[in-house]
């Protein structure tokens, strides 16, 4: 059967007499069987007593404060709301610059659609060799023929509705 | 540096819709004939002989007179005013230019008429049908 062993932080809690009640009754009882635990305790109660040697050593703290800045240097750096976004977006922009320039290339193909398209369209007319090329024809209040002649003469003739005679 | 990088583009497509303003900024010189077409028997005027000959298919009219011939030139985008003996105001609006066709607007008030079309230098519109004295109205519209 497997062992389980408890965590390393329970076992500083052991140490520190900070277990009671039933937490308290299983690491006991595990250390009376596991060696490997015994090993792990004696070794955090040499770190706990020298930590505890040290302060008392040292009242006004000058030590310890020669050493803050080597743990500060080992301990995880702190990392707020920014970092996590710039995290997500790093991979997708790769770097700063080709961001800046999928953007601006969006922009522009955005802004010249409407250009190219009209070019687009204008080509196409172009294509046809009609001389006149009727592309839109709104009347309103009556019917409208468009035609052309034998000799290609382009009409667009509004049939009669409404008399406009000179007064 | 990085905000160079946005504004290149940027200024860059200020010039190319600058330079195509300034490019289509020509123009044109249109050419507006006003014509009273009627069956009554009169002369063909100068020049409406072809147009008669064209017509005589479809209309029996038997006189072309011209009433008003009228050259503006106008730049793109510029609205020319014609005044009809009816009392109908032409517009038209050269747009641009594209291949040796000249894109036009033409809006007549009074008959809420409104058409853009292509055409070539030299190539006339007609526009015509309404009825005027004993006859009707056409106009010539040529980009000369």
């Amino acid at each position: 059967m497997k062992k389980s062993h408890p965590e390393e932080e329970k076992l500083s809690l052991y140490i520190d007499g900070a277990l009671s009640g039933d937490e308290l009754d299983l690491i006991e009882r595990h250390l009376t069987s596991c060696s490997d635990c015994q090993r792990e305790v004696e070794a955090l109660k040499g770190i706990s007593s020298f930590i505890m040697k040290t302060l008392k050593d040292d009242p006004d703290y000058s030590l310890t404060r020669s050493l803050w800045p080597l743990i500060e240097e080992r301990l995880p750096e702190k990392r707020g709301l920014s970092d996590l976004i710039m995290d997500w977006i790093r991979p997708v922009f790769i770097t700063r610059i080709i961001g800046s320039f999928t953007v601006a290339a969006l922009l522009l193909l955005l802004f010249s659609f409407p250009y190219l398209y009209g070019i687009w369209k204008e080509k196409r007319l172009a294509e046809h060799d009609a001389d006149i090329l009727i592309e839109r024809v709104e009347v309103e209040g009556g019917p409208v023929m468009i035609f052309k002649t034998e000799r290609k003469l382009t009409v667009i003739w509004l049939i009669e509705g409404d008399v406009h005679e000179e007064s | 540096m990085r905000r160079a990088n946005f504004f290149i583009p940027i200024l860059l497509l200020i010039i190319l819709f600058a330079s195509r303003s300034i490019y289509c900024e020509e123009r044109f010189l249109i050419k507006v004939e006003i014509v009273h077409a009627s069956q009554e028997p009169g002369s063909v005027d100068p020049g409406f002989s072809s147009l008669r000959e064209e017509f005589s298919p479809y209309f029996k009219y038997r006189s072309y007179r011209r009433l008003e011939t009228r050259r503006e030139s106008l730049k793109t985008g510029q609205v020319g005013e014609f005044h009809l003996p009816d009392g109908r105001v032409l517009y038209i609006t050269p747009l641009g230019e594209y291949k040796n066709r000249v894109r036009i607007r033409a809006t007549i008030k009074g008959d809420s008429l409104d058409t853009e079309y292509l055409a070539r230098r030299g190539s006339p519109l007609v526009l015509g049908g309404r009825k005027y004295k004993d006859g009707v109205l056409m106009v010539i519209i040529n980009i000369e």
